[in-house]
């Protein structure tokens, strides 16, 4: 098999203080093929995007990566230095942040803060960062003389996806999206996941996908991993997870989105106060299917509403 | 519960709206515009039932709770609540309405006061709401129990609790005033997902042990199916569709809430809806939102089922 876009080995993040050691992530391992979209699934805390954060060596005190490896096309990004790193973030890999429709410069037109990207991390004239300025806004449906507009004269959408464009401005082969519909409404949402798949399409780059719903990740993922207190509990390609996940905990994030289809039927979710505690390692069930044993009981689903 | 009993002995539904609406001014630098918010709503709510409104941001559904829950006033219309007409309540007539009807927020850390123990919110709610109680630890206890949690939460501080926990000392807090019912603007959203579905499980709990009135505000439709009896989608204002929730969702009729539909996350649908329907649909939406011509249409009589729409384009 060819090497790759990402691989991330036995990932471990702590956030240090003075009196005691938290584990943001812990041994996290999984790797996204070129032109895959991965997701990574979980609720606030479960250290999703802490693990986005170290791939793109965004964290700060005090935060510490006290093991593991990142590697990306075979290397090493943990041992990059500062100049290595900036030839390679948004060169070789993107990420869309929570919210990211706010990170907009207010003060500064779009077309502007197009050209500073494109000439910090390329170089180029002007004129050639415009251009290609006018083919992304082009891409994600936006009429380019809006490209002469300050972000408060656009709708969340659209600055959404203006987010996205710039993301994706440097063909980068890795894309991560850290929610990146969370605050927008249903019809606007399923415009921006089509035109990232269009994206995706064009431009063929993988995806680190990011999200707490479950359906939504369902959708749009090949593999997908599920997160718990810093470990992941299940790994597996989106199809089989649906039908057949075998880890409580995904059973109760699977539990927790009411269809839209079909009877009614009483979930339960996750019982307040439910812990999962000594996460044992993953074990290959065959298929790409890698669980970690559990020893809670399997959640039945209920009778009828 | 012996209060429930005598209430249900009022006749008629718990809610009843008549031709509300409300709109808001906006005003820039140079000049002052009308937003309409809410336009000529009528709804109706039997008492025990859950109806869920929904629709996006900006569609008018939480303005519509908070003239229920007198946190605005509409600009013309009727609000019965329990027989009563709403407006122009003074003084004691207020206070006893707002015990009747209670608001459960979507922010449940910011709607607990983070500096007194949860003790201390739910005795002050008891001392507004039901002063003739004498054992105020026992009836705390009771709350606690009632919406799932332990009496040792009593001791902590919100921020003690997760988000979900302190969800339910929120509404906790709202059974302590004894309503008849209970307005819930968006509970879930800024919960966990694995502890959302708990909350609406309590929530359809009220209902069947306390006979308790819900307004459920929502922008997803899923849980809306889940936990409500009846929807009525609501587009720039209006209530332009409106029946059983099941029915509703599988009869999609007015082309906002086929636009809404088909943009649920659904991993089992094999095709959703591409940009050229979705263009259409809008198109439609448009058409019908300037009609002149806007005429009720009874798509299913037992199940409640109608639509808003344009008289030349229902045959």
């Amino acid at each position: 098999m060819s090497v790759p876009v990402l691989e991330v080995q036995d990932l471990t993040v702590e956030y240090v203080s003075d009196e005691r050691a938290v584990r943001g992530a812990d041994r996290v391992s999984f790797t996204i093929h070129s032109g895959e979209i991965f997701g990574l699934a979980g609720e606030s805390g479960c250290g999703k995007s802490t693990i986005a954060n170290s791939i793109m060596r965004l964290l700060k005190d005090p935060a510490r990566i006290s093991n593991g490896k990142v590697l990306f096309d075979g290397t090493d990004v943990l041992g990059m230095d500062e100049a290595a790193l900036r030839a390679w973030r948004w060169n070789n890999v993107a990420m869309v942040f929570q919210s990211a429709m706010n990170s907009l410069n207010p003060v500064t037109r779009i077309g502007e803060q197009f050209i500073d990207v494109i000439r910090t991390h390329r170089g180029g004239t002007r004129a050639a960062a415009l251009h290609r300025a006018h083919e992304l806004l082009k891409m994600v449906r936006i009429d380019p003389v809006r490209l002469r507009a300050y972000p408060h004269q656009l709708s969340g959408g659209q600055r959404q996806r203006i987010v996205i464009a710039m993301a994706c401005a440097l063909n980068p082969r890795l894309l991560i999206l850290d929610e990146p519909t969370t605050a927008l409404d249903v019809v606007v949402q399923q415009e921006i996941l089509e035109q990232i798949r269009e994206l995706q399409k064009e431009l063929g780059f993988a995806i680190l996908f990011i999200t707490h719903d479950m359906s939504l990740m369902l959708e749009l993922s090949d593999r997908i991993g599920i997160m718990y207190g810093g470990r992941i509990v299940e790994l597996a390609p989106a199809t089989t997870l649906r039908h057949g996940s075998r880890h409580p905990y995904t059973q109760a994030l699977l539990g927790a989105f009411p269809p839209l289809h079909g009877p009614r039927v009483k979930l339960t979710g996750l019982a307040e106060g439910t812990k999962f505690i000594n996460i044992q390692d993953l074990e290959d069930t065959g298929e790409g299917h890698w669980v970690a044993p559990s020893d809670q009981p399997v959640l039945s689903q209920g009778e009828l509403l | 519960m012996t209060s429930t009993a005598t209430r249900r002995t009022a006749v008629g539904p718990a809610v009843r709206i008549r031709s509300l609406s409300k709109s808001f001014t906006s005003s820039a630098l140079f000049s002052r515009k009308k937003i309409p918010a809410l336009r000529d709503i009528d709804l109706e709510m039997q008492r025990g039932e859950i109806v869920a409104l929904v629709g996006e941001s900006g569609s008018g559904k939480s303005t519509l709770a908070r003239c229920l829950a007198l946190l605005e006033t509409p600009d013309s219309g009727e609000v019965l609540v329990n027989g009563k007409d709403i407006a122009g309540l003074k003084g004691a007539a207020v206070r006893k309405y707002r015990s009747e009807v209670q608001m459960v927020f979507q922010d449940p850390f910011g709607s607990l006061n983070p500096t007194f123990r949860v003790e201390h919110i739910l005795e002050r709610a008891l001392a507004l709401h039901q002063p003739e109680i004498k054992s105020k630890r026992s009836e705390m206890a009771k709350l606690v129990s009632t919406v799932g949690l332990s009496p040792d939460v009593l001791s902590s501080f919100p921020h003690e609790l997760s988000g979900g926990q302190r969800q339910r000392i929120a509404i906790a807090r709202v059974l302590a005033a004894k309503p008849s019912i209970i307005l819930a603007d968006e509970p879930t959203s800024m919960l966990d997902v694995s502890v959302r579905i708990g909350v609406l499980n309590l929530l359809h709990k009220l209902r069947d042990e306390h006979g308790i009135t819900i307004l459920y505000v929502t922008h997803d439709l899923a849980s809306a199916r889940y936990l409500s009896d009846r929807i009525a989608v609501l587009n720039e204002g209006r209530i332009v569709e409106s029946g059983e929730s099941v029915h509703l969702l599988d009869n999609p009729s007015h082309p906002y809430t086929q636009l809404l539909v088909g943009a649920v996350p659904d991993p089992d649908r094999d095709s959703s809806l591409d940009a050229p329907k979705r263009a259409a649909l809008r198109e439609q939406i448009q058409r019908w939102s300037t009609s002149a011509n806007l005429q009720k249409h009874i798509i299913d009589e037992s199940s409640q089922h109608w639509v808003l729409a344009d008289e030349s384009e229902m045959t």
